[in-house]
């Protein structure tokens, strides 16, 4: 069921556009991310959808609900703040109250919701202490049960675990992540953070200056990124130069990548220059005597051993070097700096783009704008 | 669903928000336009008019009377000597008081701010008690033989003026010498500068800035005070009585004169300040202490050394309230001491001058619940709401820091001393006259707070459907109550202490306890004017005691 929905909305700061033209459209219950590098646009938008900021264009509907002239104080979303928030003059059991306050909630209904927040965020114990006497990482439980406890339609989450210490910070996103799921909010959460993004999301939408770049499930942002700003954003890949004959629409097109052509498929028809990117666990490295048209020769220059991975620096001939992860299955498996390799670039998986940064590979029709 | 396109563009989310903050910056502008702009602009004109008519003749006049132009010569040469050996004695005792391991640095550190939220008149008069020309000092000399110059002159404002300022210097200083990082002094140390080259070459530069602030308010609150030139510059006038004698003399009065020595006297004030602001805006570092340095063990003989050095200072500077305390218990007949202790004094004074009693602390609280109000919202409206029209306003709030209370006080009496309007001789032009002149204190500390309070407090507020005017009094208005108070209190403090404004603005029944001291010093009832002082001592122990409380720190800030 269509929840949320965001129509051609706007923000300018004097002549800038903070968002430009954003449409997006969140299902009830969606765990929904806006993701995107440091001043694209993801707080503007959060704060425009909390009403904080009013858009210079476009609007916005919680269900049915016209949006754009409701004040911020009656759009009952619950919001998680970076920096918490917390009422400093208030405890535990206080700032998680507040809400319930302003909604005139009876007193004994106030004590069991309150108390209910707090089991769910597992902080039961510290009810009555004042703010200034918790972790950073129980101060945004608290922020967290106070933007829940009202039953918001809505719960906005700007970078609510970046300050928090790493692996706190997983432990957290697993946490919210069931929460959310369990009481079936539905969710938008911000973050720069794309490991963080994959991991929680059940869709991402990608941003770039204001623009959204890409909307769909982590797998599909993974997988098939609409163009070469999504594909170096999330997760890491190697870029290659290369060219394409000719292709036509739905037929096998060639593509040349440093010297050996490769065989793969084309949404739409092109011919020109190209990027070939392929992700470094997506290569696959091959003992130096297989003999293949299209296998590239290359030696072996740098191994970093992660434990679960190998990391290998591998330099071509031409001179261009690309890193690839393989598994470290067994011992004996490992691969020494100066071993000759062939090396098959996977055009399976392979995702190109044209000159212009844009995928030619799949239609996205379905992707973009959904 | 269909998509309807909102008719209104632009809406702002904090309508109903920013029009009360809208009124409130509507109402500042007012009262400050009323009360602050309207009567400085009738004394620029008055000093400008003359037999109906624009002229120069008072300007003239000024500049070639000797009885005009020294007065603003002796205003000079008091201030600037004053601020420089304010400066010679704020700096060492700071030096010293940061650096090395002195007992008793609390009290010390009281002390001296006590020394500074005294009534300059105080000092003044007490140290009249001590070296006037009966004074127990002076006396104590001549039947030695020795006859030692009495304090009456230019020489005792300057000393008076030193001793009570320098705590000016004292903290700005202190504040400074905590934000220095012991690197930059280290290195200077491992590159062979040392000792009291190391604190001229580097330690000294580094504070200037600050130095040169506090020097800033030690020039502006001799070269504006009233009181101690007074009682005890007997010839030598100086400006602020001048202009004083002018408007209130009994030989008919000449507000034109008066505004033109009013005129003068702010425009020293603004030049002085803008010449502070230019020599620093070239010289500031900003610095923030990663390592803050460490306090230095002395070995005994400096440490000895040390202590006696502050305590000098502190205990030359605290005499006068010792004095004044003890006086008020003595047994007087007039201004003879007839020997013993007794509380007459206090007696006489609940008997004589109860009105003036209660109208201080009536007075000062008005302004006070004043001044929490207009801290609380305009330092919001100033931090919050930036735009063109909140920075004038944060400007004109500060025009009273430049503003010597004589030349307001007269300001506000010819402004307001005719119908329509007529506010002289009531207890409100009082009241306006304490809440100008102190609300830049308040401002200043609630400001201070604000910015410390995180913004998205009221969002999340908001967020969860509290409107925005009832958010800002659930939540930032609590906390920063704290500072507002500190600030306001403190400004209680200088307002029950407060006299060159008030001498001018008070009539009979509006008379004040520093109002009552001064009249009482002149007619040499020596006792009860000790216990008038010895109350409003009392009265601001307790008060920096509650500021310690509310602020839940030592450092206070003026
Ligand atoms: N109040 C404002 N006034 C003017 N410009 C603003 C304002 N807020 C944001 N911007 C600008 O709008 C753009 C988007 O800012 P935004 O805060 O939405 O970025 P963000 O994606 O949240 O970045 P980050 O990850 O650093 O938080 C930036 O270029 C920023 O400089
Ligand atoms: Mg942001």
């Amino acid at each position: 069921m269509e929840h949320i929905k965001i129509h051609n909305v706007s923000k300018l700061f004097g002549d800038t556009k903070a968002i430009d033209d954003i449409n997006i459209t969140i299902n009830q219950g969606e765990f929904f991310t806006l993701l995107g590098p440091s001043g694209c646009g993801k707080t503007t938008l959060l704060r425009t959808l909390a009403g904080f900021y009013q858009q210079e264009e476009g609007d916005i509907f919680f269900g049915d609900t016209f949006i754009n002239e409701v004040p911020a104080h009656k759009r009952n979303i619950g919001m998680v703040f970076q920096n918490y928030a917390i009422f400093p003059h208030m405890t535990v059991f206080e700032n998680i109250a507040y809400g319930l306050k302003a909604r005139k909630v009876k007193k004994d209904e106030i004590i069991v919701r309150v108390n209910e927040a707090l089991e769910m965020v597992e902080l039961s114990h510290l009810k009555d202490r004042q703010p200034s006497q918790l972790s950073g990482g129980q101060q945004q439980r608290v922020s967290l049960a106070r933007a829940i406890v009202i039953h918001p339609g809505l719960l906005l989450m700007d970078e609510p675990l970046s300050n928090l210490d790493a692996k706190l910070r997983v432990k957290m996103r697993e946490d919210i992540r069931s929460l959310q799921k369990r009481l079936n909010i539905t969710t938008i959460y911000v973050t720069h953070d794309q490991e963080e993004a994959l991991a929680v999301s059940d869709r991402i939408a990608v941003l770039n200056n204001g623009k959204i770049q890409q909307i769909g499930r982590p797998h599909e942002i993974y997988l098939s990124p609409v163009n070469k700003f999504v594909s170096n954003f999330i997760g890491s890949t190697n870029f290659l130069e290369g060219k394409v004959e000719a292709g036509k629409e739905g037929e096998n097109a060639m593509v040349t990548v440093e010297g050996v052509t490769l065989a793969t498929k084309f949404g739409r028809p092109f011919q020109g220059k190209v990027l070939y990117s392929i992700r470094p666990e997506q290569v696959k490295i091959m003992d130096d005597k297989e003999t293949s048209p299209t296998l590239l020769e290359g030696e072996i220059v740098d191994a970093t051993f992660l434990g679960e991975s190998v990391v290998y620096k591998i330099i071509f001939n031409s001179g261009y070097t690309i890193s690839v992860h393989e598994h470290s299955i067994r011992f004996g498996m490992l691969r020494e700096e100066g071993n000759k390799v062939k090396v098959d670039l996977n055009p399976n998986e392979a995702v190109i783009f044209d000159e212009s940064g844009e995928e030619v590979i799949n239609e996205h029709k379905n992707i973009r704008h959904s | 669903m269909s998509i309807k396109t909102s008719g209104i563009r632009n809406r702002n989310p904090f309508r109903i928000q920013l029009g009360f903050w809208n009124y409130v910056v509507i109402i500042a502008f007012i009262l400050i336009g009323f009360f602050l702009i309207y009567p400085l602009f009738n004394i620029f004109v008055n000093s400008f008019w003359q037999d109906g008519k624009i002229s120069l003749e008072n300007y003239q006049e000024f500049f070639s009377y000797k009885y005009y132009y020294s007065a603003l010569l002796n205003s000079f040469i008091v201030s600037t000597t004053a601020t420089f050996f304010a400066c010679c004695l704020g700096i060492p005792v700071a030096y010293a008081m940061a650096r090395f391991n002195i007992p008793f640095k609390g009290l010390f550190h009281i002390l001296i701010i006590l020394t500074l939220l005294s009534p300059p008149f105080i000092g003044a008069y007490s140290w009249i008690l001590m070296l006037g020309n009966n004074g127990f000092i002076k006396n104590f000399f001549a039947d030695l033989g020795l006859d030692i110059p009495s304090i009456y002159g230019l020489h005792g404002m300057i000393w008076v003026f030193t001793l009570q300022f320098y705590p000016h210097i004292y903290l700005y200083v202190s504040g400074a010498l905590k934000t220095i990082d012991v690197s930059l002094e280290e290195a200077s140390a491992s590159l062979g500068v040392s000792g009291w080259k190391r604190i001229r070459k580097v330690t000294l530069p580094l504070i200037f800035p600050t130095v040169s602030t506090g020097a800033l308010m030690v020039f502006m609150a001799s070269f504006a005070d009233f009181g101690t030139p007074m009682l005890i510059g007997q010839g030598e006038k100086v400006l602020p009585i001048l202009a004083y004698e002018q408007f209130i003399s009994e030989m008919g009065s000449n507000p034109a004169m008066a505004s033109t020595l009013s005129m003068i006297l702010l425009t020293v004030t603004t030049m002085v300040l803008f010449l502070q602001r230019y020599v620093v805006a070239k010289k500031t570092y900003t610095m923030s202490a990663l390592r803050p340095p460490k306090i230095i063990k002395l070995k005994p003989a400096k440490r000895v050394m040390a202590t006696l050095l502050v305590m000098a200072v502190v205990t030359l500077s605290i005499i006068p309230q010792a004095t004044v305390i003890t006086t008020s218990f003595l047994k007087t007949n007039g201004p003879v001491f007839a020997g013993g202790f007794s509380l007459d004094s206090y007696r006489q004074v609940l008997y004589k001058v109860p009105q003036a009693i209660q109208n201080t602390f009536t007075y000062a609280s008005l302004a006070i619940v004043f001044m929490v109000i207009a801290g609380l919202l305009l330092s919001y409206v100033v931090v919050r709401r930036p735009s063109k029209l909140t920075s004038l306003l944060d400007a004109l709030i500060m025009i009273p820091y430049v503003i010597p209370g004589t030349v307001l006080g007269i300001s506000l009496i010819i402004a307001f001393n005719k119908p329509p309007i007529e506010l002289t001789g009531t207890w409100i032009i009082l009241v306006v006259a304490y809440c100008i002149r102190k609300l830049p204190y308040t401002m200043r500390s609630s400001t201070a707070i604000l910015h410390q309070i995180d913004k998205s407090v009221e969002e999340a507020s908001i967020s969860l459907g509290v409107p925005p005017m009832k958010t800002f009094f659930k939540t930032t208005a609590v906390l920063m109550i704290p500072g507002v108070l500190s600030g306001a209190i403190l400004s209680w403090v200088t307002t029950i202490n407060e006299l060159s404004s008030t001498i001018v603005l008070y009539y009979g029944a509006t008379a004040t306890i520093t109002v009552s001291i001064y009249s009482e010093v002149f007619t040499a009832n020596f006792g009860t004017a000790a216990a008038l002082a010895s109350i409003l001592s009392l009265a601001t122990i307790i008060s920096l005691i509650i500021i310690t409380l509310l602020t839940g720190k030592k450092d206070i800030n003026i």
